[in-house]
Protein backbone atom coordinates (compact mmCIF):
# COMPACT_ATOMS: atom_id res chain seq x y z
CA UNK A 1 0.00 0.00 0.00
CA UNK A 2 1.26 3.38 -0.85
CA UNK A 3 1.75 6.39 1.48
CA UNK A 4 -1.41 7.80 -0.60
CA UNK A 5 -3.61 4.71 -0.53
CA UNK A 6 -2.69 4.60 3.31
CA UNK A 7 -3.54 8.04 3.58
CA UNK A 8 -7.00 7.59 1.57
CA UNK A 9 -7.70 4.28 3.51
CA UNK A 10 -7.40 6.14 7.14
CA UNK A 11 -9.17 8.92 6.09
CA UNK A 12 -12.38 6.76 4.89
CA UNK A 13 -12.55 4.59 7.93
CA UNK A 14 -12.14 7.43 10.18
CA UNK A 15 -15.27 8.89 8.55
CA UNK A 16 -16.70 5.87 8.68
CA UNK A 17 -15.99 5.26 12.55
CA UNK A 18 -16.72 8.42 13.37
CA UNK A 19 -13.33 9.15 14.67
CA UNK A 20 -11.93 11.89 13.37
CA UNK A 21 -8.10 12.70 13.24
CA UNK A 22 -6.73 16.44 14.77
CA UNK A 23 -4.99 17.82 11.78
CA UNK A 24 -1.44 17.94 14.25
CA UNK A 25 -1.99 14.49 15.10
CA UNK A 26 -2.00 13.49 10.70
CA UNK A 27 1.25 12.34 11.38
CA UNK A 28 1.56 10.96 14.00
CA UNK A 29 -1.33 8.09 13.36
CA UNK A 30 0.02 7.47 10.05
CA UNK A 31 3.12 6.67 11.30
CA UNK A 32 1.57 4.48 13.79
CA UNK A 33 -1.08 2.77 11.05
CA UNK A 34 2.18 2.33 8.78
CA UNK A 35 3.83 0.01 11.76
CA UNK A 36 0.79 -1.71 12.48
CA UNK A 37 0.04 -2.44 8.48
CA UNK A 38 3.80 -3.74 8.41
CA UNK A 39 2.45 -6.14 11.24
CA UNK A 40 -0.63 -6.90 9.58
CA UNK A 41 0.93 -8.07 6.51
CA UNK A 42 3.55 -9.93 8.05
CA UNK A 43 0.29 -12.13 9.43
CA UNK A 44 -1.51 -12.22 6.91
CA UNK A 45 1.24 -13.79 4.88
CA UNK A 46 0.94 -16.97 7.06
CA UNK A 47 -1.86 -19.07 5.26
CA UNK A 48 -3.61 -20.68 8.86
CA UNK A 49 -5.62 -23.78 8.42
CA UNK A 50 -9.67 -22.90 7.50
CA UNK A 51 -10.39 -25.32 10.37
CA UNK A 52 -8.94 -22.49 12.88
CA UNK A 53 -11.44 -20.28 14.48
CA UNK A 54 -10.81 -17.46 16.10
CA UNK A 55 -9.59 -17.22 19.79
CA UNK A 56 -12.42 -15.65 21.74
CA UNK A 57 -15.35 -18.09 21.69
CA UNK A 58 -18.94 -17.35 23.53
CA UNK A 59 -19.78 -19.64 26.02
CA UNK A 60 -23.75 -19.73 26.48
CA UNK B 1 20.03 -5.76 56.71
CA UNK B 2 17.67 -3.56 57.20
CA UNK B 3 13.70 -3.55 57.43
CA UNK B 4 13.23 -2.37 54.01
CA UNK B 5 15.61 -5.24 53.10
CA UNK B 6 13.73 -7.73 54.04
CA UNK B 7 11.18 -9.95 52.20
CA UNK B 8 7.85 -9.62 52.84
CA UNK B 9 7.84 -13.37 54.52
CA UNK B 10 10.39 -12.13 56.76
CA UNK B 11 8.47 -9.18 58.10
CA UNK B 12 5.39 -10.85 58.63
CA UNK B 13 7.27 -13.58 60.73
CA UNK B 14 9.09 -10.59 62.71
CA UNK B 15 5.22 -8.83 62.79
CA UNK B 16 3.64 -11.88 64.12
CA UNK B 17 6.24 -12.98 66.47
CA UNK B 18 5.92 -9.78 68.15
CA UNK B 19 9.22 -9.28 67.54
CA UNK B 20 8.68 -5.66 65.99
CA UNK B 21 5.34 -3.57 65.64
CA UNK B 22 3.62 -3.22 62.70
CA UNK B 23 3.80 0.47 63.32
CA UNK B 24 7.57 0.10 63.29
CA UNK B 25 7.95 -1.35 59.68
CA UNK B 26 5.54 1.05 58.09
CA UNK B 27 7.40 4.01 59.30
CA UNK B 28 10.99 2.62 58.12
CA UNK B 29 8.96 2.37 54.75
CA UNK B 30 7.51 5.64 55.15
CA UNK B 31 10.79 7.31 55.63
CA UNK B 32 12.51 5.38 52.83
CA UNK B 33 9.71 6.33 50.66
CA UNK B 34 9.71 10.37 51.97
CA UNK B 35 13.57 10.26 51.01
CA UNK B 36 14.49 8.54 48.21
CA UNK B 37 11.13 8.75 46.25
CA UNK B 38 11.56 12.22 45.13
CA UNK B 39 14.58 11.31 43.06
CA UNK B 40 12.68 8.18 41.61
CA UNK B 41 9.02 8.54 41.43
CA UNK B 42 7.58 5.77 41.84
CA UNK B 43 4.62 6.90 43.96
CA UNK B 44 2.03 9.24 41.99
CA UNK B 45 -0.73 8.75 45.47
CA UNK B 46 1.23 8.33 48.96
CA UNK B 47 -1.06 7.14 51.44
CA UNK B 48 1.23 7.18 54.12
CA UNK B 49 -1.69 7.65 56.70
CA UNK B 50 -4.10 4.93 55.46
CA UNK B 51 -0.73 2.50 56.00
CA UNK B 52 -0.35 3.99 59.16
CA UNK B 53 -3.66 3.34 60.41
CA UNK B 54 -3.55 -0.31 58.92
CA UNK B 55 -0.58 -1.26 60.34
CA UNK B 56 -2.24 -0.04 64.02
CA UNK B 57 -5.02 -1.82 63.74
CA UNK B 58 -2.95 -4.79 62.73
CA UNK B 59 -0.71 -4.14 66.01
CA UNK B 60 -4.23 -3.84 68.45
CA UNK B 61 -5.38 -6.98 66.74
CA UNK B 62 -2.10 -9.12 67.83
CA UNK B 63 -1.91 -7.44 71.20
CA UNK B 64 -5.40 -9.32 71.11
CA UNK B 65 -3.82 -12.65 70.65
CA UNK B 66 -5.96 -12.69 66.93
CA UNK B 67 -4.30 -14.70 63.78
CA UNK B 68 -3.10 -11.98 61.48
CA UNK B 69 -2.64 -13.67 57.99
CA UNK B 70 0.30 -13.78 56.09
CA UNK B 71 1.35 -10.32 55.08
CA UNK B 72 1.21 -9.05 58.93
CA UNK B 73 2.74 -5.74 58.23
CA UNK B 74 4.01 -5.80 55.05
CA UNK B 75 3.87 -2.86 53.47
CA UNK B 76 2.59 -2.94 49.80
CA UNK B 77 1.68 -0.48 47.05
CA UNK B 78 -0.15 -0.70 43.95
CA UNK B 79 0.06 0.78 39.90
CA UNK B 80 -2.36 3.48 39.94
CA UNK B 81 -4.98 1.32 37.77
CA UNK B 82 -6.18 -0.57 40.86
CA UNK B 83 -9.15 0.90 42.50
CA UNK B 84 -7.71 2.37 45.84
CA UNK B 85 -10.63 3.69 47.62
CA UNK B 86 -10.69 7.32 48.47
CA UNK B 87 -8.47 8.24 45.24
CA UNK B 88 -9.11 7.94 41.20
CA UNK B 89 -7.82 5.24 39.77
CA UNK B 90 -6.35 7.12 37.00
CA UNK B 91 -4.45 4.60 35.12
CA UNK B 92 -1.43 7.38 34.58
CA UNK B 93 -3.80 9.47 32.57
CA UNK B 94 -4.95 13.04 32.19
CA UNK B 95 -8.22 12.32 31.11
CA UNK B 96 -9.25 10.48 34.45
CA UNK B 97 -7.92 12.65 36.70
CA UNK B 98 -11.10 14.29 38.10
CA UNK B 99 -13.02 10.63 37.83
CA UNK B 100 -14.58 10.12 41.02
CA UNK B 101 -12.70 8.48 43.74
CA UNK B 102 -13.03 4.27 44.02
CA UNK B 103 -15.46 3.62 46.96
CA UNK B 104 -13.14 0.17 47.62
CA UNK B 105 -10.31 -1.25 47.41
CA UNK B 106 -9.79 -3.54 43.74
CA UNK B 107 -10.64 -7.16 45.19
CA UNK B 108 -7.46 -8.29 44.49
CA UNK B 109 -5.82 -5.52 46.53
CA UNK B 110 -8.26 -6.34 49.27
CA UNK B 111 -7.18 -9.33 49.86
CA UNK B 112 -3.56 -8.37 50.31
CA UNK B 113 -4.97 -6.28 52.89
CA UNK B 114 -7.25 -8.98 54.82
CA UNK B 115 -3.63 -11.02 55.02
CA UNK B 116 -2.32 -8.02 57.42
CA UNK B 117 -0.75 -5.86 54.61
CA UNK B 118 -0.78 -2.03 54.79
CA UNK B 119 -1.27 0.29 51.64
CA UNK B 120 1.54 2.99 51.40
CA UNK B 121 0.02 4.19 47.86
CA UNK B 122 -0.35 4.70 43.86
CA UNK B 123 2.48 4.04 41.53
CA UNK B 124 3.63 5.45 38.28
CA UNK B 125 3.02 3.61 34.70
CA UNK B 126 2.59 4.18 30.95
CA UNK B 127 -0.63 6.06 30.20
CA UNK B 128 -3.56 3.37 29.82
CA UNK B 129 -0.19 0.57 30.33
CA UNK B 130 0.03 1.39 26.75
CA UNK B 131 4.05 1.47 26.85
CA UNK B 132 7.42 -0.65 28.19
CA UNK B 133 9.24 2.69 29.69
CA UNK B 134 7.13 4.76 32.47
CA UNK B 135 8.00 7.71 31.10
CA UNK B 136 4.70 9.46 31.42
CA UNK B 137 3.63 12.73 29.90
CA UNK B 138 1.59 13.39 33.19
CA UNK B 139 2.99 12.07 36.02
CA UNK B 140 6.83 11.85 34.63
CA UNK B 141 9.60 9.14 34.45
CA UNK B 142 9.91 6.68 37.06
CA UNK B 143 14.26 6.00 37.24
CA UNK B 144 15.72 3.08 37.33
CA UNK B 145 16.52 2.71 41.40
CA UNK B 146 20.27 1.02 39.71
CA UNK B 147 20.85 3.55 37.21
CA UNK B 148 19.15 6.81 37.33
CA UNK B 149 19.72 8.05 34.12
CA UNK B 150 17.59 4.54 32.87
CA UNK B 151 14.30 3.84 32.28
CA UNK B 152 12.67 1.32 35.09
CA UNK B 153 10.40 -0.56 32.34
CA UNK B 154 6.78 -0.42 31.83
CA UNK B 155 4.28 -0.50 31.97
CA UNK B 156 4.24 -1.25 35.78
CA UNK B 157 7.75 0.89 36.27
CA UNK B 158 6.62 2.13 39.58
CA UNK B 159 6.01 -1.54 41.06
CA UNK B 160 8.78 -2.81 39.53
CA UNK B 161 10.88 0.47 40.70
CA UNK B 162 9.28 0.39 44.22
CA UNK B 163 10.44 -3.06 45.32
CA UNK B 164 14.08 -2.98 44.15
CA UNK B 165 14.06 0.59 45.86
CA UNK B 166 13.12 -1.02 49.16
CA UNK B 167 9.80 1.09 49.32
CA UNK B 168 7.64 -2.00 49.50
CA UNK B 169 8.36 -5.45 50.01
CA UNK B 170 5.31 -6.06 47.73
CA UNK B 171 3.42 -4.61 44.52
CA UNK B 172 0.56 -5.34 42.25
CA UNK B 173 0.87 -4.46 38.57
CA UNK B 174 -0.29 -5.76 35.32
CA UNK B 175 0.91 -7.47 32.24
CA UNK B 176 -0.90 -7.33 28.83
CA UNK B 177 2.08 -7.61 26.48
CA UNK B 178 5.04 -7.63 28.90
CA UNK B 179 3.86 -5.03 31.32
CA UNK B 180 5.03 -7.07 34.65
CA UNK B 181 8.03 -9.08 32.75
CA UNK B 182 9.43 -6.23 31.22
CA UNK B 183 10.38 -4.19 34.44
CA UNK B 184 10.85 -7.00 36.32
CA UNK B 185 13.90 -8.09 34.19
CA UNK B 186 15.00 -3.94 33.97
CA UNK B 187 14.87 -3.43 37.43
CA UNK B 188 15.61 -6.53 39.26
CA UNK B 189 13.22 -8.08 40.66
CA UNK B 190 10.77 -10.98 40.75
CA UNK B 191 7.31 -10.74 38.40
CA UNK B 192 4.76 -13.45 38.27
CA UNK B 193 2.25 -13.19 35.44
CA UNK B 194 -0.12 -15.88 36.17
CA UNK B 195 -1.94 -17.59 33.37
CA UNK B 196 -4.50 -15.76 31.77
CA UNK B 197 -8.15 -16.01 33.38
CA UNK B 198 -6.33 -16.95 36.95
CA UNK B 199 -6.69 -13.59 38.62
CA UNK B 200 -9.56 -11.68 38.83
CA UNK B 201 -9.65 -8.11 37.17
CA UNK B 202 -12.60 -6.69 38.76
CA UNK B 203 -11.33 -3.28 39.88
CA UNK B 204 -8.98 -2.78 37.48
CA UNK B 205 -9.01 -0.34 34.92
CA UNK B 206 -8.66 -2.07 32.06
CA UNK B 207 -6.40 -2.10 28.72
CA UNK B 208 -7.14 -5.17 26.16
CA UNK B 209 -9.48 -8.01 27.64
CA UNK B 210 -7.54 -10.60 25.50
CA UNK B 211 -4.70 -10.21 27.34
CA UNK B 212 -5.20 -8.70 30.52
CA UNK B 213 -3.41 -10.03 33.32
CA UNK B 214 -2.51 -8.88 37.28
CA UNK B 215 0.33 -10.27 39.29
CA UNK B 216 2.56 -9.21 41.60
CA UNK B 217 6.45 -8.24 42.03
CA UNK B 218 8.45 -9.03 45.03
CA UNK B 219 12.29 -9.88 45.87
CA UNK B 220 12.15 -13.31 46.89
CA UNK B 221 10.36 -16.41 44.85
CA UNK B 222 8.93 -17.13 48.31
CA UNK B 223 6.56 -13.53 48.22
CA UNK B 224 5.73 -14.27 44.99
CA UNK B 225 3.78 -17.59 45.89
CA UNK B 226 3.02 -16.07 49.35
CA UNK B 227 0.57 -13.17 47.39
CA UNK B 228 -0.43 -16.28 44.66
CA UNK B 229 -1.95 -17.70 47.03
CA UNK B 230 -3.80 -15.07 48.38
CA UNK B 231 -5.15 -13.36 44.73
CA UNK B 232 -6.42 -16.18 43.43
CA UNK B 233 -8.48 -19.94 44.85
CA UNK B 234 -8.47 -22.24 41.56
CA UNK B 235 -4.82 -23.30 42.56
CA UNK B 236 -4.87 -24.64 46.34
CA UNK B 237 -1.15 -25.08 47.57
CA UNK B 238 -0.04 -28.20 47.62
CA UNK B 239 3.35 -29.83 47.53
CA UNK B 240 5.94 -28.33 44.98
CA UNK B 241 5.96 -29.41 41.56
CA UNK B 242 9.05 -31.19 40.40
CA UNK B 243 11.11 -29.11 37.67
CA UNK B 244 10.22 -31.27 35.29
CA UNK B 245 12.40 -30.80 31.62
CA UNK B 246 13.57 -27.27 30.69
CA UNK B 247 14.50 -26.03 27.32
CA UNK B 248 15.90 -23.10 25.99
CA UNK B 249 13.68 -21.09 23.40
CA UNK B 250 15.83 -20.44 20.41
CA UNK B 251 14.88 -18.93 16.84
CA UNK B 252 12.61 -15.51 17.52
CA UNK B 253 14.13 -15.66 21.10
CA UNK B 254 17.93 -15.40 20.41
CA UNK B 255 17.80 -13.73 17.31
CA UNK B 256 18.29 -10.09 18.91
CA UNK B 257 18.98 -10.47 22.14
CA UNK B 258 22.12 -8.87 23.44
CA UNK B 259 24.78 -11.73 24.46
CA UNK B 260 24.64 -10.08 27.80
CA UNK B 261 20.97 -11.16 27.61
CA UNK B 262 21.49 -14.76 26.08
CA UNK B 263 24.18 -15.54 28.95
CA UNK B 264 21.54 -14.47 31.84
CA UNK B 265 19.33 -17.63 29.95
CA UNK B 266 22.47 -19.94 29.84
CA UNK B 267 22.72 -19.20 33.85
CA UNK B 268 19.41 -19.89 34.45
CA UNK B 269 19.25 -22.95 31.91
CA UNK B 270 22.66 -24.58 34.00
CA UNK B 271 20.81 -23.88 37.12
CA UNK B 272 17.82 -25.52 36.42
CA UNK B 273 19.84 -28.39 34.33
CA UNK B 274 18.61 -27.63 30.74
CA UNK B 275 20.91 -28.61 27.62
CA UNK B 276 18.06 -28.51 25.04
CA UNK B 277 16.80 -25.80 22.86
CA UNK B 278 13.31 -25.83 21.17
CA UNK B 279 11.61 -23.42 18.62
CA UNK B 280 8.31 -21.99 19.18
CA UNK B 281 7.16 -21.49 15.56
CA UNK B 282 6.17 -18.41 14.53
CA UNK B 283 6.61 -16.36 17.43
CA UNK B 284 7.46 -13.24 14.79
CA UNK B 285 3.92 -13.65 14.04
CA UNK B 286 2.39 -14.03 17.28
CA UNK B 287 3.96 -10.81 18.46
CA UNK B 288 2.36 -9.27 15.26
CA UNK B 289 -1.10 -9.98 15.92
CA UNK B 290 -0.33 -9.37 19.73
CA UNK B 291 0.85 -5.41 18.35
CA UNK B 292 -2.37 -5.49 16.10
CA UNK B 293 -5.00 -6.70 18.41
CA UNK B 294 -3.26 -4.80 21.16
CA UNK B 295 -3.73 -1.01 19.56
CA UNK B 296 -7.55 -2.32 18.22
CA UNK B 297 -8.93 -3.12 21.78
CA UNK B 298 -6.75 -0.49 22.92
CA UNK B 299 -8.11 2.44 20.51
CA UNK B 300 -11.48 1.12 20.85
CA UNK B 301 -12.12 1.24 24.74
CA UNK B 302 -10.56 4.42 24.77
CA UNK B 303 -12.68 5.45 21.46
CA UNK B 304 -14.91 8.13 22.92
CA UNK B 305 -12.10 10.18 24.64
CA UNK B 306 -9.98 9.90 21.50
CA UNK B 307 -13.17 11.67 20.24
CA UNK B 308 -13.64 14.47 22.69
CA UNK B 309 -10.20 14.90 24.23
CA UNK B 310 -7.55 13.94 22.07
CA UNK B 311 -5.14 16.57 23.34
CA UNK B 312 -5.29 14.99 26.35
CA UNK B 313 -3.68 12.00 25.88
CA UNK B 314 -0.23 11.08 26.26
CA UNK B 315 1.42 12.27 23.06
CA UNK B 316 3.33 8.88 23.20
CA UNK B 317 0.25 7.12 23.36
CA UNK B 318 -3.08 8.68 21.61
CA UNK B 319 -1.19 7.70 17.61
CA UNK B 320 -1.36 4.16 18.62
CA UNK B 321 -4.56 3.88 19.69
CA UNK B 322 -6.23 6.30 17.05
CA UNK B 323 -4.32 4.09 14.55
CA UNK B 324 -5.04 0.75 16.20
CA UNK B 325 -9.19 1.80 16.64
CA UNK B 326 -8.93 2.56 12.78
CA UNK B 327 -7.57 -1.17 11.78
CA UNK B 328 -10.04 -3.59 9.52
CA UNK B 329 -11.54 -6.56 11.16
CA UNK B 330 -10.06 -8.62 8.71
CA UNK B 331 -6.63 -7.98 10.80
CA UNK B 332 -7.79 -8.30 14.29
CA UNK B 333 -10.19 -11.50 13.22
CA UNK B 334 -7.32 -13.07 11.56
CA UNK B 335 -5.12 -12.16 14.48
CA UNK B 336 -7.54 -14.05 16.83
CA UNK B 337 -7.38 -16.92 14.53
CA UNK B 338 -3.83 -17.07 14.59
CA UNK B 339 -3.98 -16.78 18.33
CA UNK B 340 -5.87 -20.28 18.28
CA UNK B 341 -3.29 -21.78 16.10
CA UNK B 342 -0.67 -20.17 17.84
CA UNK B 343 -1.96 -22.03 21.29
CA UNK B 344 -1.72 -25.56 19.78
CA UNK B 345 1.95 -24.80 18.78
CA UNK B 346 2.73 -24.19 22.89
CA UNK B 347 0.86 -26.75 24.05
CA UNK B 348 2.67 -29.43 21.06
CA UNK B 349 6.17 -28.42 23.31
CA UNK B 350 4.98 -28.66 26.18
CA UNK B 351 4.13 -32.53 25.45
CA UNK B 352 8.31 -33.03 25.70
CA UNK B 353 9.03 -29.93 28.20
CA UNK B 354 7.90 -28.66 31.18
CA UNK B 355 9.39 -25.13 31.37
CA UNK B 356 10.72 -23.07 28.69
CA UNK B 357 13.37 -20.50 29.31
CA UNK B 358 13.53 -16.81 27.18
CA UNK B 359 14.88 -13.37 27.95
CA UNK B 360 12.84 -10.70 29.21
CA UNK B 361 14.06 -8.04 26.98
CA UNK B 362 16.63 -7.68 24.08
CA UNK B 363 19.03 -5.34 26.36
CA UNK B 364 19.34 -4.19 30.18
CA UNK B 365 17.73 -1.06 30.71
CA UNK B 366 17.82 1.66 28.25
CA UNK B 367 18.79 5.55 28.87
CA UNK B 368 15.17 7.61 29.72
CA UNK B 369 14.66 9.61 26.47
CA UNK B 370 16.27 7.25 24.25
CA UNK B 371 14.80 6.65 20.98
CA UNK B 372 16.33 4.01 19.09
CA UNK B 373 18.55 0.29 19.82
CA UNK B 374 20.97 -1.58 18.41
CA UNK B 375 19.49 -4.82 17.37
CA UNK B 376 22.11 -7.12 15.56
CA UNK B 377 23.65 -4.37 14.63
CA UNK B 378 20.56 -2.50 13.29
CA UNK B 379 19.20 0.47 15.03
CA UNK B 380 15.70 -0.33 15.68
CA UNK B 381 12.91 2.24 17.53
CA UNK B 382 13.16 1.42 21.45
CA UNK B 383 9.64 1.64 22.66
CA UNK B 384 7.90 -1.30 20.16
CA UNK B 385 11.26 -3.32 20.73
CA UNK B 386 11.72 -3.92 24.07
CA UNK B 387 9.00 -6.23 24.79
CA UNK B 388 9.54 -8.56 21.35
CA UNK B 389 10.16 -11.58 23.78
CA UNK B 390 7.19 -10.85 26.14
CA UNK B 391 4.17 -9.95 23.39
CA UNK B 392 4.56 -13.68 21.81
CA UNK B 393 4.07 -15.30 25.76
CA UNK B 394 1.12 -13.13 27.22
CA UNK B 395 -0.39 -13.60 23.84
CA UNK B 396 -1.12 -17.33 24.56
CA UNK B 397 -1.53 -16.30 28.55
CA UNK B 398 0.76 -18.66 29.31
CA UNK B 399 1.84 -18.26 33.37
CA UNK B 400 5.58 -16.47 33.50
CA UNK B 401 7.87 -15.88 36.30
CA UNK B 402 10.85 -13.28 35.47
CA UNK B 403 14.13 -13.54 37.32
CA UNK B 404 16.63 -11.18 37.72
CA UNK B 405 20.52 -12.29 37.28
CA UNK B 406 22.53 -9.15 38.82
CA UNK B 407 25.62 -10.64 38.35
CA UNK B 408 26.61 -7.66 35.54
CA UNK B 409 26.50 -3.93 36.16
CA UNK B 410 22.50 -3.89 35.39
CA UNK B 411 20.01 -6.55 36.06
CA UNK B 412 19.07 -9.07 33.02
CA UNK B 413 15.37 -10.73 33.44
CA UNK B 414 14.68 -14.33 32.21
CA UNK B 415 11.42 -15.60 31.85
CA UNK B 416 10.33 -19.01 33.45
CA UNK B 417 7.72 -19.70 31.13
CA UNK B 418 5.23 -22.88 31.96
CA UNK B 419 2.15 -24.74 30.34
CA UNK B 420 -1.40 -23.04 31.20
CA UNK B 421 -2.40 -23.69 34.77
CA UNK B 422 1.64 -24.81 35.63
CA UNK B 423 2.29 -21.28 37.64
CA UNK B 424 4.12 -23.63 40.73
CA UNK B 425 6.19 -24.90 38.71
CA UNK B 426 7.80 -21.35 37.88
CA UNK B 427 7.84 -20.60 41.40
CA UNK B 428 9.28 -23.66 42.22
CA UNK B 429 11.79 -23.06 39.26
CA UNK B 430 12.54 -19.39 40.80
CA UNK B 431 12.84 -20.82 44.16
CA UNK B 432 15.45 -23.47 43.14
CA UNK B 433 17.34 -20.85 41.24
CA UNK B 434 17.43 -18.80 44.37
CA UNK B 435 18.72 -21.15 46.64
CA UNK B 436 21.68 -22.06 43.93
CA UNK B 437 22.48 -18.42 44.14
CA UNK B 438 21.83 -18.08 40.01
CA UNK B 439 19.00 -15.23 41.04
CA UNK B 440 18.70 -12.55 43.48
CA UNK B 441 17.19 -9.26 43.74
CA UNK B 442 18.86 -7.24 45.82
CA UNK B 443 17.62 -3.81 47.16
CA UNK B 444 19.45 -1.10 45.28
CA UNK B 445 21.92 1.40 46.85
CA UNK B 446 20.27 4.97 46.97
CA UNK B 447 21.62 8.19 47.25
Amino acid sequence: MSQDEMTAYLDAASALLGLPILPEHRDEVLAAFAVLTQQARLLAAFALPEHIEAAPRFIP
Amino acid sequence: MTLCELSAAELARMVRGRKISAREVVRAHVARVAQYDPALNCFTDRLFDRATREAAVLDTRIAAGEDVGALAGVPIAVKNLFDVAGIATRAGSKILRDAPPARADAPVLARLIQAGAACLGALNMDEFAYGFVTENAHDGVTRNPHDVTRVAGGSSGGSAAAVVAGFAAITLGSDTNGSIRLPAGLCGVLGLKPTYGRVDRTGTFPFVDSFDHLGPFARSAEDLALVYDLIQDSDPPGAPPEIGRVAILDDWFEQNADPDMLQAVADVAKGLGAREKVTLPEAKRARAAAFCITAFEGGQLHKQNLIGRPRDFDPATRPRLLAGALQPAETIFYAQRFRAWFREQARDIFRNFDLLLAPATPCTAPLIGQKTMLVNGQEVPLRPNLGIYTQPISFIGLPVVCVPVTTGKLPRGVQIIAAAGQERRALAAAALLERAGVVRAPVARLG
